[in-house]
């Protein structure tokens, strides 16, 4: 098991609810999964105690089978290539720099870049397709390119699992399939864990293997995207009317569940109040 | 923690850097001719008498050439300006000599101020081997004994002696004339905007003294505080005397002294308003004879005794 | 995709050191320079021959006089102090993520001066010599302390917005207790007071100038060695953990060391301005952020910078001597335009 929560529970200080509430999760090798909810569902907040940025005032976070907090920084450098929505960059650099920035949890303080640290930038610039970008500056990319610079970085780690913070919040179709394309073939080809919070619930629902669903800080399901995506469900958690439609495909994605929003006169019996306090029960 | 353990070493590798800056005291080979203690505590000891000296102190230099030494000096300071001395390559303000020319010129003796930037002066000439008297320039007494010290060491005790007597002579007749006149409340300012004056503790305050006046800021807790109007007023000195610089000054003063606040003081409504060069005046050394003759005259409105 | 794979054919290696070293070497020469310079220029006048003369063991006893006792440890200290002061600025524009951050910018230059301008005014600072450096080094140190103090109360764990304004804050409260003092000062210690404010290397000699040294260069050396660490944390705290970096550590770690290598050079040189932000700003426009190359960059670039400004300092206005701090400004601002107009082009 790569990821691994049990019984997690985090408050923010001054918060007056808690932000995650007895969350339990299991990431295994291998896996595409997807974490999704509405805005302030604690989605973030899971990725960070995942990560050990954060230390739960409860329960137990595992990476790789050791509890996350006897991981060293740099160990978990090593192990897992992070991406987050995006990062402030105050200093001008360049592609190729930020890139290499990935090889620096596994040299010293006066080691310079070896011929094998070449090598793996190189690929992973070529991989996401950012190699003609090496010398521009970061700045001067379009989102869609600034993301797959960062996702290169995170290759560059050669790491055994990804984690991704709603990665392509920001970008049109054409960038964010092609973000998720990438990760489906680091799945596929390099046998790596992604682990992928993201809003998009049908992107999720056609790449991710699994998905967890949050809901105000506690599991509201957890399962394939098919057992996950259910319309009482949806409605529930997220209120707001739904239908969902199947995939028309071609390909692998054909029949996958699709979620689609409908206008608010078109089902004038649906309550559209808040949904209250208590939980929904699991599925 | 580690800030802890950092701050530890720092101040251990501080205290270092603290002895490193002190200078280690030179050796006089020859048993020295000449030995006078300096205002800093010093032992300056010196051969012969000093031939080529430099006074970063403009008061002392007036000493030097009371003394009738004017060819020993070799450098002189912005506000030397005595024509004896008009060739004389200067260091400008004093405060920040190039050490290493000082050193060039062979000097046998340099004056400086006992502490203050001149102590970095003062402090490298003294591991250098180069004798530095330091002298304190804030009151009557500083004078006297720096007219003494210098005399002895540059072997002209006899001027000194003589000088000495002048200003002690000066000072009496001064004295003996103020003693039948009540004391005259007066206060001295160094500009009007803002008014800086004398406080207790400075040289001119002394003069004042001496000269039968009365300090309206001797019970100042600053030695040069700035006052606004309404403390004058307050105290209402029957006397201003404004140190002023430069042409124009006198101008300006006037125009100042209409403003509102300012012109219902008991001095500016009786016209005793003098104004004087400051840099003249504020010069503890032998021309102190002319300064009190002059303050006298001011505050007495009477021509002073020879 | 044709640039791409002819970039990838030339060896890697050569390929990241071929720009940092010829740019490292230009700095080195320049700085060799400047000692070289620094050492034969001055007040006395010296011809060079006489210095060579000396350098070798003989010349006589004035030429070895000023330029063993008084050049050479000066060059000394301008060299230390000058690259301790530019390299410990590139860290606190890092650290702070602003490039506009300098050295004292947390208020430890204050700190010093409060401490040595208490003593020269209450007279203690001329009972005994090291006295008033002492004292400096002490209140840079407790400032640094008392910004720390107050800045986590405020906030968490030492954030770059937090540190600032209790830096600026402290740092003006400071200022105000200077002016306080300053206005019981007599004339002559209201003179050395501004004067040691506006920064001077006329006290040096070889222990003051060892010492400083003995500071500067393992300081320089860790933060030199923490220069990639300072490429993440450029990138935010979160990016930087990502990656590997304890940020909590590094933050202690960068600020208190840059901040003894200042407060070492503040203590002895008095407040020097102007190289901790023009110096590793210069070198950024000129050549980039990357800290492996900025670092040993600023220092270079810092100490060959401070060697001639007090140079020039010390010769032009001969007899008289120049405050550096007034040089290094009315130098380096025209140079600095220059150079932002150049790459704003």
């Amino acid at each position: 098991m790569t990821f691994g929560v049990e019984h997690v529970s985090y408050r923010y200080a001054g918060a007056p609810r808690r932000a995650l509430d007895d969350v339990t999760l299991a990431v295994g090798d291998g896996t595409f999964y997807g974490v999704i909810g509405p805005n302030g569902s604690g989605k973030s907040t899971l990725l960070r105690v995942l990560l050990g940025l954060l230390a739960p005032e409860a329960g137990d976070v595992r990476l790789d089978g050791k509890s996350v907090q006897r991981w060293t920084r740099r160990d978990l450098a090593r192990r897992v290539g992070v991406v987050t929505q995006d990062e402030e960059m105050i200093f001008p650099v360049d592609v190729r720099s930020l890139v290499s920035m990935g090889r620096y949890p596994h040299l010293g303080p006066f080691q310079p870049l070896r011929r094998s640290d070449h090598e793996a930038i190189e690929r992973a610039m070529a991989r996401c397709e950012v190699t003609e970008f090496g010398a521009r500056l970061v700045s001067t990319l379009s989102g869609g390119e600034r993301q797959r610079a960062r996702l290169a970085r995170a290759l560059a780690q050669e790491p055994v699992s990804y984690a991704l913070d709603e990665p392509t919040a920001a970008l049109d179709i054409a960038h964010e399939m092609t973000m998720f394309e990438l990760l489906a073939r680091l799945v596929r080809e390099d046998h790596a864990t992604v682990l992928v919070v993201t809003h998009n619930l049908n992107l999720a629902a056609r790449y991710a293997d699994r998905l967890l669903l949050l809901d105000r800080g506690r599991v509201s399901a957890e399962g394939s995207p098919g057992e996950v995506l259910t319309r009482d469900r949806i409605e529930s958690v997220w209120g707001w009317p739904v239908r969902i439609a199947a995939h028309p495909g071609p390909g692998r994605d054909s029949g996958a569940p699709q979620v689609v929003p409908l206008a608010a006169d078109n089902e004038p019996a649906i309550d559209l109040t808040p949904p209250t306090q208590e939980g929904t029960p699991h599925a | 923690m580690l800030r802890n353990r950092s701050a530890r070493a720092g101040l251990v590798l501080a205290l270092g850097l603290a002895a490193a800056c002190g200078p280690p005291a030179p050796e006089d080979t020859a048993p020295p001719r000449i030995a006078v203690v300096d205002d800093a505590g010093h032992s300056v000891q010196l051969s012969a008498p000093a031939r080529r000296i430099v006074s970063l102190i403009p008061a002392r230099t007036d000493v030097i050439l009371a003394l009738g030494a004017s060819d020993r000096i070799i450098a002189r300071t912005r506000w030397d300006e005595h024509p004896a001395l008009a060739d004389l390559p200067s260091i400008d303000n004093a405060l920040t000599p190039s050490i290493e020319w000082l050193v060039s010129q062979s000097p046998d003796l340099i004056i400086a101020w006992p502490d203050g930037q001149a102590r970095t002066v003062v402090t490298r000439l003294r591991e250098l081997g180069v004798p530095v008297y330091a002298s304190s320039v804030e009151t009557i007494a500083d004078v006297e004994r720096a007219i003494g010290h210098i005399g002895t060491l540059l072997g002209l005790e006899r001027q000194a002696d003589s000088l000495l007597t002048r200003i002690s002579a000066t000072l009496d007749s001064v004295r003996a004339v103020v003693a039948n006149a009540p004391p005259v409340d007066v206060a001295y300012a160094l500009g009007i905007e803002p008014a800086t004056v004398a406080g207790p503790g400075t040289f001119i305050h002394e003069m004042l003294e001496a000269a039968g006046g009365r300090n309206v800021f001797a019970d100042a807790r600053a030695r040069w505080p700035q006052v606004s109007v309404e403390a004058l007023v307050r105290r209402a000195p029957q006397v201003l005397i404004v140190g002023g610089s430069g042409e124009g000054g006198i101008e300006n003063t006037r125009a100042l002294l209409q403003l509102p606040g300012w012109r219902d003081l008991p001095a500016v409504r009786s016209g005793r308003v003098y104004e004087v060069d400051a840099d003249a005046v504020n010069r503890p050394g032998p021309s102190l004879i002319a300064t009190v003759r002059r303050f006298a005259e001011i505050l007495q409105y009477r021509a002073a005794t020879p | 995709m044709t640039m791409g794979t002819a970039q990838a054919a030339r060896p890697p290696l050569a390929r990241e050191t071929e720009r940092a070293l010829p740019r490292l070497m230009l700095l080195f020469v320049l700085c060799v320079a400047a000692l070289v310079l620094s050492i034969s220029v001055g007040a006395a006048g010296l011809p060079f021959s006489a210095v060579l003369a000396t350098l070798a063991g003989d010349g006589d006893e004035a030429a070895r006089s000023i330029v063993l006792d008084l050049r050479l440890p000066r060059a000394t200290l301008a060299l230390v102090a000058g690259g301790g002061l530019a390299i410990s600025g590139a860290v606190f524009q890092a650290m702070l993520r602003n490039p506009l951050a300098e050295p004292y910018i947390l208020g430890v230059s204050n700190g010093a001066a409060v401490a040595a301008i208490a003593l020269v005014v209450t007279g203690f600072g001329s009972r005994m010599p090291g006295l008033v450096p002492l004292g400096a080094m002490f209140g840079a140190i407790a400032t640094i302390a008392l910004v720390f103090r107050v800045a986590l109360r405020v906030g968490r764990a030492l954030d770059a917005r937090v540190l600032l304004l209790a830096g600026v804050m402290v740092g003006a409260f400071l200022n105000a207790v200077i002016l306080l003092l300053l206005t019981f000062a007599d004339v002559e210690s209201f003179r050395s007071a501004i004067f040691w404010m506006m920064g001077s290397l006329a006290g040096a000699n070889w222990t003051s100038s060892g010492l400083v040294t003995l500071y500067v260069l393992p300081t320089s050396v860790g933060l030199i060695a923490l220069a990639r660490s300072f490429n993440l944390i450029a990138l935010g705290d979160e990016t930087a953990a990502f990656l590997g970096t304890r940020v909590d550590r590094l933050k202690t770690m960068a600020y208190v060391v840059a901040s003894l290598a200042v407060a070492a050079s503040v203590a002895v040189c008095g407040v020097i301005g102007f190289i901790g932000l023009v110096v590793p700003h210069a070198l950024r426009l000129l050549w980039g952020s990357d800290h492996r190359l900025l670092l040993p960059g600023s220092f270079l670039g810092g100490g060959a910078f401070l060697l001639l400004a007090d140079t020039a300092a010390r010769t032009i206005a001969a007899p008289a001597e120049l405050p550096v701090g007034v040089i290094t400004a009315l130098v380096g601002v025209p140079i600095f335009v220059v150079l932002l107009r150049r790459t704003a082009a």
